[in-house]
């Protein structure tokens, strides 16, 4: 697949406003609100905030006009524009930081892949494994949960080895939570 | 102890050192065993040497951990959850007594802070506590497991007392983050509007133990690099806050069966995707990280390193940064057992039926779950070990007492083993300023050009582990950096000049061995430290590799550390 040009993309910054909402509410807030009014979301990134309140600024781009997805989101998240929008923007379009949640891709996520399947079929620009040089023929099991970030100027999935020899992404849908996740929403 | 000895020659005279070193160092043992024991500050500050001559006495206020032939070694373990957690299944005496049963010498109890915990839990165990210390000789300390604001846990400790649980709950009320969060004073617990709060919490610690309240008081930060929460600003802000009380953290996490194989198939055979890293070490950065600590192509620090943490595991690591900068934060080991691996008990209050899968809502209106029932087969879903089972931490105390199991937690003389890859071992630094020399968590002094030597001894593991084998040390690393003074940034993680110095093969497998390093012609302070291990999983640099996701047994990369020695060169 092409390497995305992020900075080609026009993206639309929410920033939610109050840090206790969870990233996963976000989503499903911005997912809902799309499907009503008839939106396929191309892209979907977060990106920290970097500011005292810590948080989850989202990034959403589509081939729609998304003025209208954002006045929603933003209605419901009962959050405002921020004044942090264009450093999000600036961060995911200069390709510096950022987390995916979508970006185009046409891999089966729940089947196993080679490192160059993955990068031929979706916008992901690397493969690599922490700490290791990654075999070309390396089976790489995703469990359905591909979040790519962007690092060293990439779009880059991290990886690494695991129990039977074959390796998965760095980043788990369901890390270990001590007190089932009952001290933080996420 | 020597504590009735006369000693005021010592506060007077103003001798160069080099006229008459070995008097110098038995007087000086004495000014150290009386200062420490009236309380005073254990630790002399950075660069505290005054220029031009040296005297005896300014010699002895830099030296502490003075080396001694005799001491007792009282293996522990500060990280103990309850069914008085939300999250863990055995009653207060069911654990101690497993401590016990493993040969510990001291555990500190520590369910974890939040609403429940100090409305509930904290009147419902203390009693508890109180009854079980009769039935063992363990020093059973009451301790708490502090959701630190805007960080990760950490365990403080209070010595037994009149006032201990008193002070444990205000504490718990006013300071803990999840506490703070439902009260809404901060955002989340671990959100970073909550720093302040932690300093806050640790100064009011702090007078408590000014006025009398409490003898002492101890935090050690737990699993700090698992979530990324424990950036390297706040940890410096603990440690300066309260340098006698925020003194170090775990060097290695408990849970450490989670990515045990057998785990791994009891998880498969329940139908659950789940692949656990060592220790639960299985995240990756969410908003309240500090951002320095993304992985990159070469390590993960959200992994565990040979069971360590990667804070402590890295060469020139967070941890090497903290040392140098020339101050104490001392490293430890535990279980944070909260269900032990084959173990047949279960709660009575379980979600969806699985064990271990504690239905919190029923805590959070009893702060407690009730004695745990016989489920008639081995679980093995649990990745945890029971108390003293695996992870030690080993201190050398002057006295077989609360405060002095605390004073040496507080001095660092303490070591971490997994697995028992040793019984103990020993450190001596020696300069030709001080011959008797300083032992672990010590701080000696030298003259510039002194010859400074340090020893370890191992004492080779002549006991069965709970893996049914005497396991055999293999190699033993020095490490060593320069102290190059506090840091102007804050958030500095790493320290480049800290390096494996010597690696030292070991061939022999039964009783002691001794390894020696001197450096000569000593120019400028420094520290060292040692490590060894069994010689599993070590990377070509000598290092332990990252541990495998759902395939890293614990006894196939066992390791011990020590805690550091500081030299101070006079200049």
């Amino acid at each position: 697949m092409v390497a995305a040009a992020l900075s080609e993309i026009s993206w639309v910054a929410i920033d939610p406003g109050d840090s206790r909402l969870s990233p996963a509410h976000i989503e499903s807030v911005i997912r809902s609100r799309a499907t009503a009014l008839g939106i396929t979301i191309k892209w979907l990134a977060t990106n920290p905030l970097a500011t005292g309140d810590a948080r989850y600024g989202f990034l959403i781009a589509a081939d729609y006009d998304l003025v209208a997805l954002k006045a929603q989101v933003l209605t419901e998240l009962q959050s405002e524009t921020s004044p942090f929008e264009d450093e999000l923007i600036a961060a995911i379009a200069g390709k510096e930081q950022g987390r995916l949640i979508s970006f185009p891709s046409d891999i089966n996520v729940f089947t196993k892949h080679t490192p160059l399947e993955i990068t031929s079929r979706s916008a992901i620009e690397q493969v690599v494994a922490v700490g290791e040089e990654l075999p070309a023929d390396a089976v790489i099991e995703t469990y359905g949960y591909v979040r790519p970030v962007l690092y060293e100027g990439k779009i880059t999935l991290f990886v690494e080895r695991q129990y039977n020899g074959e390796f998965a992404p760095i980043e788990k849908a369901n890390p270990h939570e001590c007190c089932g996740g009952a001290h933080a929403p996420y | 102890m020597c504590e009735g000895h006369s000693h005021h020659h010592d506060q007077t005279q103003a001798e160069s050192v080099e006229m008459s070193p070995e008097f110098e160092i038995s007087r000086r043992g004495v000014v150290k065993a009386v200062s420490a024991l009236a309380g005073a500050a254990a630790i002399a500050p950075l660069g505290a040497a005054p220029a031009g001559a040296t005297t005896r006495v300014e010699v002895a206020k830099q030296t502490t951990n003075k080396w001694k032939p005799n001491r007792y070694l009282l293996a522990g373990d500060h990280h103990i959850h309850t069914m008085h957690s939300p999250d863990a299944t055995y009653t207060p005496l069911q654990q101690i007594k497993n401590g016990e049963n493993n040969g510990l010498d001291w555990l500190v109890i520590t369910d974890h802070g939040g609403t429940a915990h100090q409305k509930y839990a904290i009147d419902l165990i203390s009693p508890e506590i109180a009854a079980a210390r009769k039935q063992t000789s363990v020093h059973v300390f009451q301790g708490l497991e502090w959701n630190v604001p805007g960080a990760e846990h950490a365990t403080v400790i209070v010595p037994p007392g009149r006032n201990t649980v008193d002070v444990l709950k205000k504490f718990e009320g006013m300071y803990d983050g999840s506490v703070l969060a439902d009260l809404k004073k901060v955002t989340r617990a671990t959100s970073t509007d909550g720093e302040p709060m932690a300093v806050e919490g640790l100064k009011w610690l702090q007078t408590q133990v000014q006025s009398g309240t409490i003898p002492m008081a101890l935090m050690f930060a737990n699993h700090p690099a698992r979530k990324g929460l424990d950036s390297p600003h706040e940890v410096r802000a603990w440690r300066d806050t309260a340098p006698g009380i925020a003194v170090g953290w775990e060097g290695a996490p408990g849970h450490q069966m989670a990515a045990h194989p057998d785990v791994q198939a009891a998880l498969k055979a329940i139908g659950s995707t789940t692949i656990n890293g060592r220790g639960y070490y299985d995240n990756s950065p969410g908003a309240d990280s500090f951002a320095g600590f993304a992985p990159t192509a070469s390590e993960n620090p959200y992994r565990t390193y040979g069971g360590y943490d990667w804070f402590t595991a890295r060469v020139g690591g967070l941890w090497d940064s903290l040392l140098a900068e020339g101050k104490p934060w001392w490293i430890t080991a535990n279980s944070d057992s909260h269900s032990i691996f084959g173990s047949s008990l279960q709660g009575t209050h379980l979600v969806g039926g699985i064990p271990g899968n504690q239905d919190s809502a029923y805590y959070n209106t009893t702060g407690s779950y009730g004695a745990p029932v016989d489920s008639g087969a081995p679980i093995n879903l649990y990745g945890d070990f029971a108390p003293g089972a695996y992870s030690r931490t080993i201190v050398g105390v002057a006295e077989k007492s609360y405060l002095g199991i605390m004073q040496s937690l507080k001095s660092g003389n303490i070591i971490t083993t997994h697995g028992g890859i040793i019984d103990w071992a020993d450190i001596r630094v020696t300069t030709d300023t001080d011959k008797q020399g300083v032992t672990i968590g010590g701080r000696t002094v030298a003259a510039r050009g002194d010859s400074v030597t340090a020893s370890i001894t191992v004492k080779l593991a002549s006991v069965v582990n709970s893996n049914g084998v005497i396991p055999q040390l293999k190699l033993v690393q020095l490490i060593s950096g320069a102290v190059t003074g506090p840091v102007t940034d804050k958030d500095t993680i790493f320290a480049p000049q800290t390096t494996i110095t010597e690696s030292y093969t070991v061939n022999q497998t039964s009783g002691t061995v001794t390894f020696s390093h001197t450096w000569k012609n000593v120019q400028g302070d420094f520290y060292l430290r040692f490590r060894g291990g069994d010689g599993n999983k070590v990377d070509a640099t000598g290092n332990p590799m990252m541990d495998v996701m759902g395939n890293a047994s614990p006894w196939e990369s066992l390791w011990f550390y020590t805690n550091p020695v500081f030299v101070t060169v006079l200049k």
